[in-house]
Formats: structure tokens, C-alpha cells, sequence
């Protein structure tokens, strides 16, 4: 192994392969950062200059794009609440909080730095742990991955404030319903889609998160013109204190597993992990933290951060050792290796050790030259928010209409797209939160196939949910992480509203 | 004063940049423009763009521009092209087999036959997987695993049920003396979903396109056991057909171009020229290798009457099957 | 003073309405012949999101809401402090830009666009508008071609550009 890294250094340690990380990760960072475009598109359109390359500078190009794009991604979900990528829906719920009170930088300062951990300790895990993952990625059925999605559904209660645990639960369910229109997975036939061509496809995540999200917070800021007053504060303070390195270090650890490990399974991928990862910390934090989450919490910021970034190492760990590709953009990056003749495999790093080796090494790179691109950059970055709110308002609308419209030219995606922000903002003022809605929505789909699957599989039993030791697992997690908290705030709740009568009867 | 002058600038380089935008969009006889129904990254961006980058490097055409439309399972770009017909005088669409499925299935109201078909350009031919440890060895033994118990036989595909995937397997176990609506095919969410899925023993035989299948099994967790080609393949020589083994089934997913309907003849001609030529360059031959793909050129009159045999057939196979009603 | 229809409660009836289309619609979902024999089909999630959805609608108009946070004058007069003229204007112009796109072009239309929701905005500086709108956008897609991305000009020029 250690000739190995020698190997992968002495490739990417030349004048050109770090040009390139450059590049990449420059060019990955700008098209992240634009709504719309996602890693996917940023790899499609990448591909043909790759191919003047040889294949360890093109893979080095591509794997630099697809860090770029995914931390880029988050620079703008915490600017203007606007997660162009699926992955940093999360980040947004943290990280624009801490936006509107002025510490723009600081959040942006924060995810960098939790980028990086968490996307350079997945690569140590690659290093170390990708043959035995691999087995543990087909360790993973249809069952599993079911009760996985369970599991993920039930951190709802984290995305609720406190009593509001009603109004969380039916927004999941309007996600759940947006995520049944559209042809089926797997029957192949229509749903709610009205005889209308325009959503046979159904909505697509990208419009949802955007209308919910960013549209919908241009219409707050229109509607509350004197409440946005306080992001205009100077956002002087970049550096990170000593209590609050503490304070996020063990979040990040732990969020780097748990997100590589998610990573490392093909039917899952960076968005799940980040969620659960939000989930888990929220879940897990005294009753103090537990109150800050959704209103500008550095836990609640640097988890899913840290969580994605690795979860996208470690989609490697199927691509590289079993060739499977488990997400659209390791699909690309895939076909771009076959295209270049090497072969993905577990022979891959006896085969072609160069190849495997600098890939590797390059992400150690490419983790490093995103931070120390982005650092100096933050505090320009955190600028754009000063700009007048009579420009700043049109521009996160025009951005987050276009990025919509650009993945699909359809207009009909605008008009769609409009009305969900004005149902979002009714719902918003209302107190009713919108982070359910993505959740169901993106859990949802994913929900219905594996669960159809799992039944098919097991002729129509339901002895699938505890028949292997992985789901009975997932199972008992499930019931505990619904059970706890509920439980004790029932019991909370009706002490207090039994106390209150009394109250109001006294008076 | 100052922030007028810095404003300025950009506004200039913006009004050029319009200018410059719209005249592009000047229709001239060297330029090819392909209307792709999908998004990027999927197999008709990577060939449509192939063959762009055959096109461009072999100097056949001077300009070439990609648009990505997706939308109705690929619905809207047919009916985009079809609507704005006049204006789409070097536009080229890029289809494949599932075009003729889903005009059947009715998913969308257009067939081939609104449009002009320009020419084929390669194949991919199904194939039937099964994980490396896997005891069957042979269709033969997929087909008596099926016929002692179709429950024992859990198929993945990548697409959803009534695709090719589903109704090859389907017709591959007829040929077997199996009834074909006894087959449990189990759709994942494309095909490394379904790879997974064999390879973690959940189902037992993968149906798939064989470029997608051959760049997963060659990392050897997987064995392919059949495919569909009329003989063996030159890129892959090791793997068996379908025919070979004794079930006379062939079946070809062809990808191809399509060109606006009610153009003048004159425009179908020099697109067809336009495609043969690129066809026989080396930068095209380039792409093919790089990608692994077979080619199956089809020009204008045979293609068409290829996609009427086509259709034909997948139509009696889909109706006996009772895919179709 | 006790008020029974609180917001939460308006809401829960609308999304018991929904959920009852929404089973509706479900049902009308076509089922194919491999459907019959399934357990569980292309309905059967409908089903369970639309009951489970009634249910929940149900328990929140039930549910007891809190009376000191469930101020529902206090709600309605924060409300009615929102500027709401300019949000519609805003909703408006979103909408006409999504409808005329197409037709304008997406450079032109755009601009005009950001013009617009700018001046709806109580932006007066009319130059600096006209500057910030066409260059901003020009930039934008002058960076969408450099990446490859077509974009179809508007109907409204391809007349003259055919002459």
C-alpha cells in the first residue's frame, strides 16, 4: 500500500495533474455554486476535454469537477437558501439561518472546513477499508434499503419545532404525495399526471427544492422588506473559536462515517446521508443544542456538510472495486473510465496501480486546494449579500428560475414552479415547515420501489422486514428513534396542556 | 462616476453577445444541430455527442450544437421537433428502440412514422447476466430453473416491466416452454441498480442492454450467459448467443437519427450523406472503439423499413406475451 | 375568548380535501394484467399516503391547540402588516416571464425580467437597471454556451432571421 501511495504521488504530483485538480475543482466550484446545474451535467459537459488527456490527469479532472460541483452546491444553499445540488438540501437548513444574522462567513467558513474533513477522512477510509466495503455494499438488499428509507422518515421530528410535531407529519405526507406523480418505477404506468406530458417524468427534485426554498424565500423577503435588514451586518468574523472547533469536531467525525458509510451503498447516496446525518445529530444533542437546530446551529450546519462529502468518496468504493455505479454521476464517471480502457474491478489496483493510486491521491489534493481556494474567497463571497435587496431579491429569482429551466426548457417548470413557492410561502407564514416536504419527497420514491421490490422478491411475504439480520437492525433503530422522543414528549405535552387548563380555569 | 464606467463595459460585450447569439441561430447547410430527448449523460447524449465529436474533428461538419430535451419519456422533444418543423432544417434527433415500445404502450401519441428517418448508426444487443458464483452456467439452466419453479428465477432489470428487458427474458423463457407471464421480473432504478441487485444474490438473472452490462462484468463479478447478437461479437468473442445455444432469438436495440417531417427531399439527402460520410471516418471509428460500440447503419428507406419490421414484430411479441392488450 | 377556527385548522381541512382527490385519483390509476396477482401495485401506495393523509388531517383539526400561542388576531394582524402589493407584482412578473420566455428569447427576457422585478422593488436608478439587468444576464449566457448548453432563440426573432 505504501508503494501505492508513492505511486499515486509521484503522478499527481506534476505541474500539469495539479493544474488540473485546479482546474477542476474551480470549475466544479462555479457550476455547483449556480442553481440547476449539478454534478452530473458538470461531468457530461467536462468529458470531452478529458479526452485529450491521459486517463489518470482525466480521472483527476473529473473526480476535481465532482468535489468542486458538491461543495459548490453549498455555497449557495447558505447564501440564498438555494441547494442546487440534491446533497446540499441540508446544509440549507442550518446554514441560511446563520446567513440571516450575519454570519454568512462563518457558515461558509464552517462547511468548508467540514467539507474537507469529511471528504479527506472518506478517502483515508477508501484507503483502508474499500475491499472489505465492497462486501458490505452486497451485504445491502431491497429489504434493507426499504427500512433504511423508514428510518430516514422517521427523523421528521427533527425537522419540527417543538409541539409542531402534527404539522411536520403532514407536510412529509404532501412530499410522499408529490413523489407519486409521474410514471411508476415499476409498473411503467401514470400517476396524477392528469393526461398532461409535461409530468409524465413527474416534478422533478430540483424544481421542488427550489420552489420551496428558494422562490419562496424571495417572496418572504418581499413580503418582510424591513426583516432582512440584519444580513447586511459586516461579516468580519471568519475565524472559528476554540469552543466551537470543539463544539463541531465530533460532529464531524462522526457525520464523516456514518456519511461515508451510506456513501459506500449503491442504492443510497449523498442526499440520504446527509439527512440522516442531521437526523442522528439533532437526535443525539442535549435539550439545549436540540433547540438551536433549524435556526442557525453549527452542529446542524457542519453534519450534513461533512456527510455528503464523504458519502461522494465513498460512492467510489462500489465504482472503483465492483464497478457499479451507484449514483448518475459515478454512471458517467464510470463510462469515462471504460472509455479510457481501464477497467474498474477488484484487479483494478494490481492491474493498473497507477490509475487507482492517483485518483486517491488526488482526492487528499483536491480536498486540500478546495479549502484553500475557498478560504480566502468567503469573505467576497459573503459580500453578494450586501448588494441591495431591490437587485439581490430579482437575482435569487432569476437564479433559481433559470436553473430550473435549464435542466428541463420546459416553461411549463416555471409556472409549476411559481405555484409551489406561493403555496410554500401561505405555508411558511403559517407556521408550517417545508424541510418535510423535501424529505418526503426525496425519501418517498426511493420508499415505494424498494418496499415493491422487497415484497416481489419475497413472493408477497412479509417476512422480509425481519427474516435478515440487516433489516431486523434497521428495524429495531427505526422503532426506537420514533419511539424515544415521542413517547417523552407526549407524556410532556399533556402534563403541560393539563397544567395550562388548569391555569385558564383558575383564571 | 466610477461605478457607471464599470457597469458600462460589460454592457457592451452584453450587447454584442446578443447580437452574436442570435445570428448563430442563422440556419447554414455545414452546421448540425442535435435535439437530444434526455438529459445529459444517459446512452442518446453519449452517442449524439459522439458522434458531434466524430463529425467536428473529421471537418464533415464546421458547426455542431447539442440541445437536451427532456421531458414525457421523451414525448416532448418529438413533438418539439414535429411543431416547430420548418425552422428545423438541420436538426437531428437521436432515438432508440424504446421510441417503438412506447409509441406501442402509447405513452406517447407520435410513432417514427411523423418523422423522417435519416439512418441507424449503431446496436446494442440484450444480454442476460448472472453473478459470478452463480450455478447456472448456460440459458439452459436459467430455463430449467424457471420451468421446475418460476419463483427460483427472480429477474432484474433496469427498466421499468413491459420494456425490452422484461419481454426478451420473457420470450427468451417462452422459447424455453415457459410462460412468459409467469416470469417475476423485479425493475430497479437502472442498471447498476440491477447489477447490485444480482450480485447481492437478491435475484438470480439480469436482462440488459450489453454495452452497459459488458462495462460492469468486466470487472469480473459478473458472467454474461447469452445475448441476442445473430453471431458472436468481435469486441467480445467470448460470450455465446442466444442462437448458438438453441433459442432462435435476435434482437437488436439500434440507436439512430431522425430529422423533422416535411423538409425538402434535398435536405433528407445531404443529411443522410451528411451521416454516411461521418460514419466512415476514422474520428468516428475512434468513438465506437472508445465506447465499444457495434455498428448498424440503416439509411433512410431500409432504416424505415427496418423500424416497419421492428415494430411489427416487437408488436406480435409484446401481444402473445400479453404485454400489449 | 376561545376561537375554534384557528389556521392550522383551515389548513387541516384543505389537506383532508386534498387527500380525499388524492384517493380519488388513485383509484383511477390504470392497473396492467401483472398488476392483478401483486400484492402490492401501483395503487397501493396511493392508498396508504391518502389514508395515512386523512388521518393526520383529522387529528389536527382535533388536536387542542395551544391558547397562548394560537393567537389567531394577533396572526391576523401580523399578516395584514406584510407587504403583500408587492409580492403579487413580484408573482406576476414570474409568471408572465415563464410564459413569454420562449417567445422572447432568453437573453431579452430575462432582462426584462430582472428590469421589472427590480422596479416592482421601489428601485428608481433607471440606467444603472438597464445596465446591471443586460450585462448580468448576457454574462450568464454567454457562460451557458461556453459549457455547451443550446439555447433556442426566441420565436419572436426567428421571423426576421429567416429573411
Amino acid at each position: 500500500m505504501f508503494e501505492g501511495i508513492i505511486v499515486g504521488l509521484s503522478t499527481v504530483l506534476t505541474i500539469q495533474n495539479l493544474l488540473l485538480v485546479f482546474a477542476g475543482c474551480l470549475a466544479g466550484t462555479l457550476i455547483g455554486m449556480l442553481p440547476g446545474l449539478g454534478p452530473i451535467s458538470a461531468i457530461a459537459l467536462m468529458i470531452p476535454i478529458t479526452y485529450a488527456l491521459d486517463p489518470a490527469s482525466g480521472m483527476i479532472l473529473l473526480a476535481g469537477v465532482y468535489y468542486g460541483a458538491i461543495f459548490g452546491g453549498s455555497t449557495s444553499s447558505i447564501l440564498i437558501n438555494a441547494p442546487g445540488v440534491a446533497g446540499t438540501v441540508a446544509t440549507a437548513f442550518d446554514g441560511y439561518p446563520m446567513a440571516k444574522q450575519g454570519k454568512a462567513g462563518k457558515a461558509l467558513t464552517i462547511a468548508a472546513y467540514a467539507s474537507f474533513a469529511g471528504g479527506t477522512l472518506a478517502a483515508v477510509f477508501l484507503v483502508l477499508l474499500a475491499p472489505f466495503l465492497a462486501e458490505l455494499s452486497l451485504g445491502f438488499r431491497s429489504a434493507d434499503y426499504f427500512m433504511l428509507m423508514v428510518l430516514g422518515l422517521s427523523l421528521v421530528s427533527a425537522f419540527a419545532a417543538e409541539g409542531e410535531h402534527l404539522k411536520a407529519l403532514l407536510m412529509t405526507i404532501l412530499g410522499l404525495m408529490l413523489a407519486t406523480v409521474g410514471t411508476d418505477l415499476t409498473a411503467g404506468v401514470q400517476r396524477f399526471t392528469f393526461g398532461r406530458m409535461d409530468l409524465i417524468d413527474g416534478i422533478s427534485f430540483l424544481l421542488l427544492a427550489m420552489g420551496t426554498f428558494a422562490l419562496a424565500e424571495a417572496f418572504m423577503m418581499v413580503l418582510k422588506p424591513n426583516d432582512d435588514a440584519h444580513s447586511r451586518l459586516p461579516t468580519t468574523n471568519l475565524g472559528l473559536d476554540r469552543e466551537e472547533v470543539k463544539e463541531i469536531a465530533p460532529v464531524v467525525g462522526r457525520s464523516s462515517v456514518l456519511g461515508f458509510l451510506v456513501g459506500v451503498l449503491p442504492g443510497a447516496g449523498a442526499t440520504i446521508a446527509s439527512f440522516l446525518a442531521y437526523g442522528m445529530e439533532r437526535g443525539i444533542a442535549s435539550s439545549a443544542d436540540k433547540a438551536k437546530f433549524g435556526k442557525g446551529s453549527l452542529k446542524g450546519l457542519a453534519a450534513p456538510e461533512s456527510a455528503n462529502n464523504a458519502a461522494c468518496t465513498g460512492s467510489f468504493v462500489p465504482l472503483l472495486t465492483l464497478g457499479i455505479p451507484g449514483s448518475g454521476t459515478t454512471a458517467i464517471l464510470l463510462g469515462s473510465l471504460i472509455a479510457y480502457g481501464i477497467q474498474p474491478g477488484p484487479r483494478l489496483y494490481i492491474d493498473q496501480p497507477e490509475i487507482f493510486w492517483s485518483v486517491i491521491v488526488s482526492m487528499y489534493f483536491g480536498n486540500m486546494i478546495l479549502l484553500f481556494l475557498n478560504l480566502p474567497l468567503i469573505p467576497y463571497i459573503a459580500k453578494l449579500l450586501t448588494i441591495p435587496r431591490t437587485f439581490l431579491i430579482p437575482l435569487i429569482g432569476f437564479f433559481s428560475l433559470t436553473g430550473v429551466y435549464l435542466v428541463s426548457f420546459n416553461p411549463f417548470d416555471l409556472q409549476l414552479m411559481l405555484y409551489i413557492a406561493v403555496c410554500a410561502v401561505i405555508l411558511r407564514l403559517l407556521t408550517f415547515p417545508m424541510a418535510p416536504v423535501l424529505l418526503g419527497f426525496i425519501l418517498g420514491g426511493m420508499l415505494e420501489d424498494n418496499l415493491r421490490r422487497a415484497i416481489t422478491l419475497s413472493d408477497g411475504d412479509a417476512s422480509f422486514l425481519w427474516e435478515r439480520p440487516t433489516t431486523l437492525c434497521l428495524l429495531i433503530l427505526t422503532v426506537i428513534a420514533l419511539l424515544s422522543p415521542l413517547l417523552r414528549k407526549i407524556v410532556k405535552s399533556v402534563l403541560s396542556v393539563l397544567n395550562d387548563k388548569r391555569n385558564v380555569s383558575r383564571l | 462616476m466610477k461605478p457607471i464606467a464599470l457597469t458600462l463595459i460589460p454592457s457592451l460585450f452584453a450587447l454584442i453577445a446578443l447580437f452574436s447569439a442570435d445570428i448563430q441561430s442563422a440556419e447554414r447547410l455545414d452546421k448540425i444541430h442535435f435535439l437530444i430527448p434526455a438529459g445529459p449523460g444517459g446512452g442518446w447524449d453519449g452517442t449524439a455527442r459522439g458522434m458531434g465529436e466524430a463529425m467536428r474533428k473529421s471537418e464533415t461538419v464546421s458547426q455542431v450544437s447539442f440541445e437536451n430535451l427532456t421531458g414525457g419519456g421523451g414525448g416532448r422533444a418529438i413533438a418539439k421537433l414535429i411543431e416547430t418543423a420548418p425552422r428545423q432544417q438541420n436538426t437531428l434527433l437521436i432515438n432508440s428502440t424504446p421510441m417503438v415500445v412506447r409509441s406501442l404502450q402509447g405513452i406517447f401519441p407520435q410513432s417514427f412514422r411523423d418523422l423522417q428517418p435519416i439512418a441507424s448508426v449503431i446496436a446494442d444487443y440484450s444480454c442476460f447476466v448472472v453473478a459470478k458464483d452463480s450455478p447456472i452456467q448456460t440459458f439452459a439452466d436459467a430455463a430449467a430453473i424457471f420451468l421446475d419453479d418460476p419463483r427460483n428465477l427472480k429477474a432484474a432489470g433496469g427498466s421499468v416491466k413491459g420494456s425490452t428487458d422484461h419481454f426478451i427474458l420473457a420470450r427468451a423463457l417462452e422459447l424455453a416452454g415457459g410462460s412468459p407471464r409467469k416470469l417475476i421480473y423485479v425493475p430497479y432504478d437502472g442498471g447498476g441498480k440491477a447489477m447490485a441487485g444480482i450480485l447481492t444474490g437478491e435475484s438470480q438473472i439480469l436482462s440488459t442492454g450489453l454495452s452497459e452490462a459488458l462495462d460492469m462484468a468486466r470487472a469480473g463479478e459478473a458472467r454474461i450467459i447469452a445475448v441476442t447478437a445473430p453471431q458472436r461479437l468481435k469486441d467480445a468473442p467470448q460470450i455465446p448467443t442466444l442462437i448458438e445455444q438453441g433459442y432462435d432469438l435476435e434482437f437488436a436495440n439500434w440507436r439512430g437519427f431522425f430529422a423533422a417531417p416535411g423538409l425538402s427531399n434535398e435536405t433528407y439527402e445531404n443529411m443522410m450523406l451528411t451521416v454516411s460520410e461521418a460514419l466512415n471516418t476514422e474520428a468516428f471509428e475512434e468513438v465506437r472503439k472508445r465506447n465499444g460500440w457495434t455498428l448498424l447503419h440503416h439509411e433512410g428507406p431500409e432504416f424505415y423499413s427496418f423500424l416497419e419490421q421492428q415494430e411489427a414484430e416487437i408488436s406480435v411479441l409484446m401481444r402473445q406475451l400479453g404485454f400489449l392488450r | 375568548m376561545t376561537v375554534y377556527i384557528t389556521y392550522s385548522r383551515v389548513i387541516g381541512v384543505l389537506f383532508l380535501c386534498l387527500s380525499c382527490c388524492y384517493l380519488y385519483f388513485g383509484h383511477q390509476i390504470p392497473l396492467d394484467f401483472w398488476s392483478e396477482g401483486e400484492v402490492f401495485n401501483a395503487r397501493s401506495m396511493p392508498y396508504l399516503i391518502g389514508i395515512s393523509g386523512i388521518f393526520v388531517a383529522i387529528a389536527l383539526i382535533l388536536v387542542p391547540t395551544h391558547p397562548t400561542t394560537t393567537n389567531v388576531h394577533q396572526q391576523w394582524r401580523e399578516l395584514k402588516q406584510l407587504s403583500w402589493l408587492p409580492t403579487m407584482g413580484f408573482a406576476l412578473i414570474i409568471a408572465l416571464y415563464g410564459l413569454s420566455l420562449e417567445y422572447l428569447g432568453f437573453i431579452f427576457c430575462s432582462s426584462l425580467f430582472l428590469f421589472c422585478s427590480s422596479a416592482i422593488l421601489g428601485e428608481r436608478r433607471w440606467l444603472l437597471m438597464v445596465v446591471l439587468s443586460v450585462s448580468i444576464v448576457s454574462a450568464f449566457a454567454l457562460m451557458i454556451g461556453w459549457l455547451g448548453i443550446y439555447l433556442a432563440p426566441g420565436d419572436l426573432w426567428m421571423g426576421w432571421l429567416d429573411v
